[in-house]
């Protein structure tokens, strides 16, 4: 009976890899825990194990080919004749998983660089005419930016765990510890209270810390340090004792990671003075804001995506991008309703808003970027133009940047309102495991452009 | 400070003492303190001190003087947890488990060695995410762990927690928890709150090389020291913390020498062989139980696979990995303690075979048993209607 070998997930967020390399080949015998093959990901290689004993029979893909989609069959084990071991999951798996393998690398290849999605959001104007653009990811956005404010000044490094050997748990410092070395990528131990502790000290004695957290959910550790410690010195020692310092890292729900790993505390830093918070959605955001960030004199929280990521986006270049803390940008121009959002939720919003172009409804879509201080005045005119507006988050509703905004409207905006601001956020519950469930609790376009037909009466 | 109920190094603590029962550990209170020592006196007490008498109770006796049927129990349990998790690895790679994925591989003698020793359903056992192999030690039904992986209705979480988030009361197994180091003071509230009942029970608080360096952990020790809490804490030493080897993360390699400062007994266990593991826990337990306050143990093992399911394995040799498996895997070991007794090869298989059936049905019964309802995203939020 032959087995069917399929491309494995390798992370929860992997939709299709590289057959690097073979290391079994036709007529090979296996046994469970051999090696057959290296499999790379956007963000690292691994290896592929047997799990089953028997014979490769066919070798399906061959190695190098790239964009091999998740649960393609690559391979053919004839397992042994008395061993009945029974491995139903493979073969009640239904037929959609056999997608076509492509053997062409060159065309796969080309394929690949193509965004995920064209919700690339405008360009910010300030630029001179004729800035070239450069396709980059998110990941290699934060990482660039890093490694340029680290190159133009010595004062700043960066700590974390698995930031150095490893490379980063999410490959976002990838190569800088061959640049910089062991003395200014450090990697440490899992002790986040601790570290982010000695951060905080070592930016108060004169240095530019980049302290990454391996997600934020484990900030929660050290959130004592980040609050009463970081936020609040300048001020209780009247302007003396200044905390430079950045911390850093994926925020916010990932992919069935679960409650304790799944949620977004940008409205938890934004409520406390003395600190700045920012999270960006796309490449050139990411990039320019972390360069503006580890150069502010301030404490910043810089929230990423992890979902993020992986995504293309136009880059300029520019020796020296650095965009403003504190401004908000509008990513799509429209004239019905504004759709307010942050991070991940701008691509939502941005999905939305073309959803509703073609249902007659031209909404304009913000990204807050800064989430303290907020660019009050920039959502301020936007409501002024459209008079309608919907705010979308990737998190819990109640207490949420959302309120925020809505009672920001309120109190300034009030005479602009043709509706009720309505907010779309995740539901109210702890983040679930189960796919349907999560899916359910978290936000998407189409609850965004419901709540926006809502708001426009049409 | 220094207690006249103290054992001398050269007796072995854990057969004392006598005049505690479980049931009342606080009795251990109304033994005299003995006088402050003096500087010299105190070099003498350092000699005396209980910290290695643990450890010299186990070198003295490593092994566990298991019955055929207990050894092929042990067998099974372990046997259970490869091929459970080795089918949970396969139904990852296909698309059915989805987010964190941490296997047990490797580590099975600990978990079984270990549990087997205590009384289930009575004791408390609360862990990390790498949390399966726990869990089927505990006896808990490998279809509902299954069912909750793959995040289905009939999951021991209702499909609301996952692979890390899995909890029985019923068995007194408390966890499944995400957060590294988290589950230390919560096993010491557990140990806390069986010393408050007084119910005799113990809480067995297992945690990784990496989690050890985490401050709440040293804040534990503490008061389960003071306290003289009901616990054993577990420290499973797989060489690894996701891609960092132990002497990368850690100034004391020694985990077993880590409560020292606290005064908590230390020992250094090897946990590839599910009779020294099994022995161990018989020393720590008995200790534990007489109302001495915690021990710390430290399992030296291995994981064979990635940290989680995405993991590049770029920190260590696939020789490394092999030698593990090759000459130190704890359930070849006991196969071949098996048929050194004399049990037979069909008796073995026997075993493997019924294995493969129970973990193929309960993936079976993972895969087909439906999502959770909808509704269930609204439940258990909070207990009570405000
Ligand atoms: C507070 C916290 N920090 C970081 C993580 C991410 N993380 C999950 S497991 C792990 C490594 C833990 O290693 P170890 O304690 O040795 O346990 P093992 O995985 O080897 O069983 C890390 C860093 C986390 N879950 N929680
Ligand atoms: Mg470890």
């Amino acid at each position: 009976m032959a087995i069917e070998l399929k491309m494995p997930a390798l992370s929860p967020t992997m939709e299709e890899g590289t057959l690097a390399k073979w290391l079994v080949k036709a007529g090979d015998e296996v046994k469970s825990g051999d090696i057959l093959a290296e499999i790379e990901t956007d963000k690292a290689t691994m290896e592929f194990e047997a799990v089953d004993e028997g014979v490769i029979g066919e070798i399906l893909v061959v190695e190098g080919t790239e964009g091999v989609k998740v649960g393609a069959v690559i391979a053919t084990i004839n397992g042994e004749a008395d061993d009945a071991s029974p491995t139903p999951a493979i073969e009640k798996k239904p037929a959609e998983d056999a997608a076509p393998v492509v053997q062409d690398v060159k065309a796969k290849a080309a394929a690949a660089i193509t965004p995920k999605s064209d919700l690339k959001p405008a360009v910010d104007p300030e630029l001179p005419a004729g800035t070239a653009m450069v396709p980059t990811t998110v990941r290699e956005a934060l990482r660039d930016a890093m490694a340029e404010e680290m190159r133009a000044d010595s004062r700043v490094f960066v700590m974390g765990e698995e930031v150095a050997e490893y490379q980063g748990a999410y490959k976002v410092t990838q190569g800088l510890l061959d640049e910089f070395g062991p003395d200014r990528v450090i990697d440490t131990p899992i002790t986040e209270y601790g570290f982010a502790g000695i951060g905080t000290g070592a930016a108060m004695g004169g240095l530019r810390p980049i302290i990454e957290f391996m997600t934020f959910n484990f900030a929660m550790q050290a959130i004592d340090h980040i609050i009463n410690s970081a936020a609040k010195t300048n001020y209780m020692s009247g302007g003396q004792m200044r905390c430079p310092i950045v911390f850093r890292g994926p925020n916010g729900a990932a992919s069935r990671v679960g409650a304790q790993h799944s949620q977004n505390y940008g409205p938890w830093y934004a409520s406390v003075p003395g600190l700045v918070v920012i999270a960006p959605y796309d490449a050139a955001d990411a990039k320019g804001l972390l360069r503006a960030a580890i150069r502010s004199e301030d404490p910043v929280v810089f929230l990423e995506n992890e979902l993020v990521y992986g995504r293309t986006f136009d880059v300029p270049k520019l020796d020296d991008f650095v965009l403003p803390i504190g401004k908000a940008r509008i990513v799509r121009e429209g004239k019905d309703v504004t759709i307010v959002s942050y991070s991940i939720g701008v691509g939502f919003a941005l999905e939305a808003a073309s959803k509703l172009a073609e249902e007659g409804i031209d909404a304009e879509v913000i990204d807050l970027r800064t989430l303290r201080p907020l660019d009050t005045a920039t959502v301020l005119a936007s409501l002024a133009k459209t008079n309608r507006m919907v705010v979308a988050e990737e998190g819990f509703p109640i207490c949420s940047i959302a309120s925020e905004i809505i009672t920001v409207a309120m109190e300034q905006g009030f005479d602009h309102l043709d509706a009720p601001v309505l907010r779309v956020c995740n539901e109210d519950v702890p983040l679930p495991y189960a796919a349907n469930l999560e899916q359910a609790a978290l936000i998407n376009a189409d609850k965004i452009a419901a709540a926006v037909h809502q708001v426009c009466y049409r | 400070m220094a207690k006249s109920a103290r054992p001398s190094a050269a007796k072995p603590v854990a057969a004392k003492p006598a005049n505690q029962t479980a049931a009342k550990p606080r009795a251990s209170r109304a033994a005299k303190p003995a006088a402050e020592p003096t500087i010299a006196s105190s070099v003498a007490e350092e000699a005396a001190f209980a910290l290695r008498s643990l450890q010299q109770a186990h070198a003295n006796h490593k092994r566990y003087d298991a019955s055929d049927e207990e050894l092929l129990k042990f067998y099974e349990q372990m046997v259970l947890i490869r091929r459970f998790e080795e089918k949970a690895g396969q139904l990852y790679g296909l698309g059915l488990i989805g987010g964190f994925c941490h296997l047990y591989i490797g580590q099975e003698a600990v978990a079984v060695g270990l549990q087997s020793a205590l009384d289930e359903g009575h004791d408390s056992v609360i862990t990390g995410y790498r949390d399966h192999g726990h869990m089927l030690a505990y006896g808990i039904d490998p279809k509902v762990i299954m069912a909750e992986l793959t995040g289905r209705g009939a999951g021991i979480s209702h499909g609301k927690g996952g692979s890390m988030h899995m909890f029985s009361t019923e068995h007194k197994f408390y966890g499944g928890h995400g957060i590294v180091g988290a589950q230390v003071p919560l096993g010491a509230g557990l140990a806390f709150a069986h010393k408050y009942r007084g119910d005799g029970g113990v809480c067995m608080a297992y945690f990784g090389d990496g989690a050890s360096n985490q401050g709440q952990v040293y804040e534990t020790f503490n008061m389960a020291a003071l306290w003289k809490l009901p616990i054993i804490f577990v420290v499973e030493n797989n060489g690894y913390a996701m891609g960092t080897a132990v002497k990368r993360g850690s100034a004391e390699t020694h985990f077993y020498r880590r409560g020292t400062a606290f005064r908590i007994p230390g020992m250094d266990v090897n946990g590839m062989d599910v009779l020294e593991v099994r022995q161990a826990a018989e020393v720590a337990l008995e200790y534990v139980r007489a109302g001495n306050g915690p021990v710390l143990m430290e399992l030296k093992t291995y994981r064979y696979r990635g940290h989680s399911m995405s993991d590049p394995a770029k920190y260590r040799s696939r020789e490394e990995v092999q030698d593990m498996r090759d000459n130190h895997d704890p359930i070849e070991g006991a196969k071949a303690e098996l048929l050194k007794r004399g049990v037979t090869e069909e008796k073995i298989k026997e075993i493997d075979k019924r294995i493969r059936q129970t973990v193929a049905e309960s993936a079976d019964f993972a895969e087909t048993s439906p999502e959770p309802e909808m509704a269930e995203l609204y439940t258990d939020v909070l207990v009570e209607t405000y």
